[in-house]
């Protein structure tokens, strides 16, 4: 690779910082900091008993040390857990909403004035600890979709919460998502009723500010019998040389044919070249397909965070239930990825499809992990899997761990895995077709993710791809 | 590592007292190495499941077993059994040992070419240590089981080949190792030690069994130097009782030019467990790792396999297949390793598993981890039945559902067991393993 290495990175557009008052409690972490968080956001009893317990349990585990990353270890007292942007209460319209804040979401590209505002996605705005503003509730109330955001459905629809929260991520689950169930501080909240279809796509936009606080947002996706949902989310933050930790859990249920399809375009900030600063993005991510002939999938591009920990998983409990996974994961410079899926098969004629595309280039880590569990009873079951790396420089290393384990005798399991390079013929072709050898690398990319970005809505997949041309350049030409 | 099981470590920690305090005095740097293996098992111990290289497989069933000290008796040993296990090729090249015991009786050693050197373990310390001394632990100390590091305290009795620059015996060498030769459980340790000179070639089979139903330990370690542009063949049959319990790992490294290929079967034994390691240490080096097993009833099979590609241009192919039945269970966990630097690699593994009991259990890893850019690596891992086309084919030209399940299974087995390089082996394999398809499908 002759040419390559020459260009210069382009900055990360998505750095800057916005000046605004913020509510922020003391760093540290204590009972006494829960009491106050869920004071904070005048919560009934019921949910500061689960987070307190949650708290119980998580000062009893052990911090995970498994996954192929290496970083200092996390200070949990070193964060602010609550900061959220100072304004007037009870805002009844999108127009109350502070100014710097709707010019922040601009600035990202997130319009949430009314008439800007991207065609047929409702969007739930967060910025640091709490949600700032949520599009279309009133079309989508009209529907009898509930979209809000989660401190809300505390409040207005607390059965539901009751009902579901932690049925598919309990709170000892693992370290990061018990911090999680004890700190949340907001997210978004779907419920779809029965037989409906979620007449537009549903958008939650993350943005951390705040250079001392970790974001630990909590998100609930449910979709009753028959129903069917498109979900949506995107995250940045601002660069500093101080790594910040994001710890989030997502719980989707399906019930009885329902559909949940869920795409993650993740761009944290990932760090400079040395590696200084960049989020820790230590995520939580299940879905349940309860019931029978129920459907998730997760779609995920992974381009941001210093360190990405994040196994987007499928518990296919109903018979015929279908659970899919697709990924592109691109690291550069310093970064570690250690992300996959798993698929817990359960019910009869399962059936999961995996298809991960690893880009790694710089010095960074880039690994697939991943678990296809066929328990005795899910017979005639089915999985297919697909891993590809691809590596770019010689500094980088891409890595395979499928864990597959087969407890009956009728299911079927394909595993294939391939690691190559873009390779100076494929280059020279392009080259001899009059196309630079920057784009022809760019071109190649995105044959290579293109299974995963076709599971994206559109105007994801244009920005997922651009965001991967933009991370590369300069790393190969 | 968890430490865990102390009281069985104890056992074994005493064990090794009072093989040193018995043994005929060794020489210093046999003592030394000696030494600190059991320095290391002590501090290690026994794994648990809940380490990431044991998680599949329990050893605690083979630690609550107390086994003593091997004496090598053969009062158990029938004849006509034995008889089936020696391949004929190999006459004259063959070494046979009880529970880690040598036997020149029962072996046959003539007529070996000038300076190719088969003897048993204790004869090569004192006669070949030069070649010895330098080797012994090297390769199997990046192996990092505690099962090693026992068998180097402990190893007694073993066999040591080695073959000069530019010397390619014509026969085989036969290495068999029986266990259970007398009435109570006994541990065994034994040690194999192959060195092939620059250019060289050779074929080495080693054969593990039973003697009779007794419990047994078997933990074998077994190094390979492969020299420079040398080609060894090997072929590595374990089909111990159903009592018994196998722990064996295999160290290779593999010089400029040179090439291993092996052939690892696992048809017996209650627990087994083989660790095979291979180092592409030199540029040009490669290895053809192949694997069967085959279990059924309560039976676990446990295959680990690691490729390290250290230097640029290697190559490494592997195929590892398996078939289940009853409430058995299988492990495969292959990693290929490809170091910074080792540009133009070239690495191709392929596990697949025939499930033919709803009751049996795979657990399979296929790993890759890649620190270089220029490669080309796959891996591929399967886990299915057989497939009602294809039998309903077989069923439509006559053949019984029985047969039919059979044919096809042996010919998925079959695909691993004709690349044998010894006939003799392989045509006795083949007859075991189809024999026992068809009972199975037969009573089932």
């Amino acid at each position: 690779m002759s040419t390559i290495e020459s260009l210069a990175n382009r900055e990360y557009k998505y750095g800057f910082t916005t000046d605004i008052e913020s509510d922020v409690i003391p760093r540290g972490l204590s009972e006494d900091t829960i009491r106050l968080l869920s004071a904070k956001k005048d919560e009934p009893e019921w949910m500061l008993d689960w987070r307190l317990k949650a708290y119980r349990r998580w000062l009893e585990m052990e911090e995970p040390d498994w996954a192929n990353v290496d970083y200092p270890k996390v200070d949990f007292q070193d964060i602010v857990y609550y900061s959220a942007p100072k304004q007037k209460k009870q805002l009844a319209s999108i127009d109350e909403v502070d100014p710097k804040l709707l010019e922040t979401f601009e600035k990202l590209g997130i319009p949430l004035d009314e008439q800007k505002r991207l065609a047929n996605v409702a969007v739930d705005a967060i910025f640091d600890s709490v949600s700032v503003a949520t599009t279309f509730r009133k079309k989508l109330f009209d529907a009898g979709v509930i979209f809000c955001s989660f401190s809300e459905a505390v409040r207005e629809y607390p059965e539901l919460v009751k009902k579901y929260l932690g049925s598919v991520v309990p709170v000892s689950d693992n370290y990061y998502a018990a911090l999680n169930s004890a700190v949340f501080t907001d997210g978004s909240f779907v419920y779809i009723p029965p037989g409906t279809r979620c007449p537009m796509e549903l958008s939650t936009y993350f943005r951390i500010n705040n250079q001392e606080s970790g974001q630990f947002e909590r998100t609930l996706i449910v979709c009753d019998e028959g129903s069917y949902v498109s979900y949506l989310e995107g995250c940045t933050a601002p660069q500093f040389d101080k790594n910040q930790l994001h710890a989030a859990v997502v719980e989707l249920v399906a019930l009885d044919n329902a559909e949940i399809k869920y795409a993650t375009v993740q761009n944290w900030y990932a760090g400079d070249e040395e590696g200084r600063g960049g989020i820790y993005n230590f995520v939580t991510k299940r879905g349940k397909c309860a019931g029978v002939n129920s459907h998730i999938s997760w779609t995920q591009v992974e381009t941001g965070s210093a360190i990405t920990w994040k196994y987007p998983s499928c518990i296919l409990l109903g018979d015929n239930s279908v659970g899919e996974f697709y990924s592109v994961a691109l690291t550069n410079n310093l970064q570690q990825a250690d992300t996959g899926t798993k698929m817990i098969h359960i019910g009869k004629n399962t059936k999961s499809t995996i298809i991960s595309k690893g880009i790694s280039a710089g010095r960074s880590k880039n690994s697939y992990r991943g678990l296809v569990k066929m328990m005795p009873k899910a017979t005639g079951s089915r999985n297919y899997s697909q891993c590809d790396s691809m590596l770019i420089g010689h500094d980088c290393s891409a890595n395979t761990f499928p864990y597959i384990e087969v407890l009956n005798e009728s299911s079927r399991v394909e595993h294939e895995a391939t690691t190559s390079k873009i390779s100076e013929d494929q280059i020279f072709y392009f080259q001899s077709r009059g196309i630079p050898s920057e784009e022809a690398v760019s071109i190649i990319i995105n044959g290579f993710c293109k299974e995963v970005f076709r599971e994206l809505p559109m105007e994801f997949a244009v920005e997922a791809t651009r965001l991967l041309s933009m991370k590369l350049e300069g790393t190969v030409g | 590592m968890k430490l865990l099981l102390s009281e069985e470590k104890d056992r074994y920690l005493a064990a090794y007292d009072a093989r040193a305090a018995v043994a005929v005095a060794e020489p210093d740097w046999l003592a030394s190495l000696r030494r600190l293996a059991i320095a290391r098992f002590d501090a290690v111990g026994f794994p648990t499941t809940r380490n990431e290289a044991w998680k599949y497989t329990d050893v605690s069933p083979i630690l609550k077993t107390e086994f003593g000290s091997s004496t090598g008796s053969i009062g158990k040993l029938s004849f006509a059994g034995f008889e089936c296990l020696r391949a004929p090729e190999a006459e004259g090249a063959c070494l046979v040992f009880v529970d880690g015991v040598y036997h020149p009786e029962l072996s046959s050693m003539s007529g070996l070419a000038e300076g190719v050197v088969v003897t048993d373990f204790a004869t090569a310390v004192a006669v070949h240590f030069d070649a010895l001394a330098v080797r012994l632990g090297v390769l199997s100390a990046h192996e990092s089981t505690p099962f090693a590091s026992l068998n180097l305290a402990m190893a007694t009795g073993g066999a040591v080949v080695l073959v000069p620059k530019g010397c390619a015996p014509a026969s085989p060498v036969h290495l068999v190792y029986l266990s259970g030769g007398g009435d109570e459980p006994v541990a065994a340790h034994p040690r194999t030690m192959v060195v092939a000179g620059e250019s060289s070639s050779l074929t080495v089979v080693e054969t593990f069994a039973s003697v009779n139903g007794v419990a047994s330990l078997t933990n074998a370690v077994a190094e390979f130097h492969v020299g420079e542009n040398a080609r060894v063949d090997h072929v590595r049959v374990q089909r111990e009782g159903a009592q018994a319990f196998h722990v064996g790992a295999t160290a290779v490294e593999v010089r400029r030019s040179g090439s291993y290929s092996s052939i690892a079967i696992s048809i017996g034994a209650a627990i087994s467990r083989h660790d095979l390691h291979v180092r592409l240490a030199e540029e040009g080096a490669s290895c053809h790792i192949d694997g069967l097993y085959v279990t059924e009833g309560e039976q676990h099979a446990d295959s680990h396999t690691r490729i390290d590609h250290l230097v640029p241009r290697c190559s490494s192919r592997q195929l590892y297949k398996g078939v289940l039945d009853g409430d058995s269970r299988a492990v495969f966990n292959g990693k290929v390793y490809v170091h910074h630097d080792a540009q133009k690699t070239e690495a191709h593994q392929t596990n697949r598993n025939l499930m033919l009991s709803p009751r049996a259990r795979v657990d399979t890893k296929p790993e890759l981890e890649i620190y270089a850019d220029d490669v080309v690596c796959s891996h591929g891992a399967t886990v299915g039945a057989l497939e009602a086309e294809e039998q309903f084919y077989l069923a439509s030209r006559g053949l019984d559902e029985a047969t039919a399940r059979a044919v096809l299974t042996y010919g998925f087995a079959e695909e691993i067991v004709e690349e044998i390089p010894v006939a003799s082996v392989r045509r006795h394999l083949d007859e075991v393993i189809l024999d026992r398809f068809q009972k199975g499908f037969s009573k089932g």
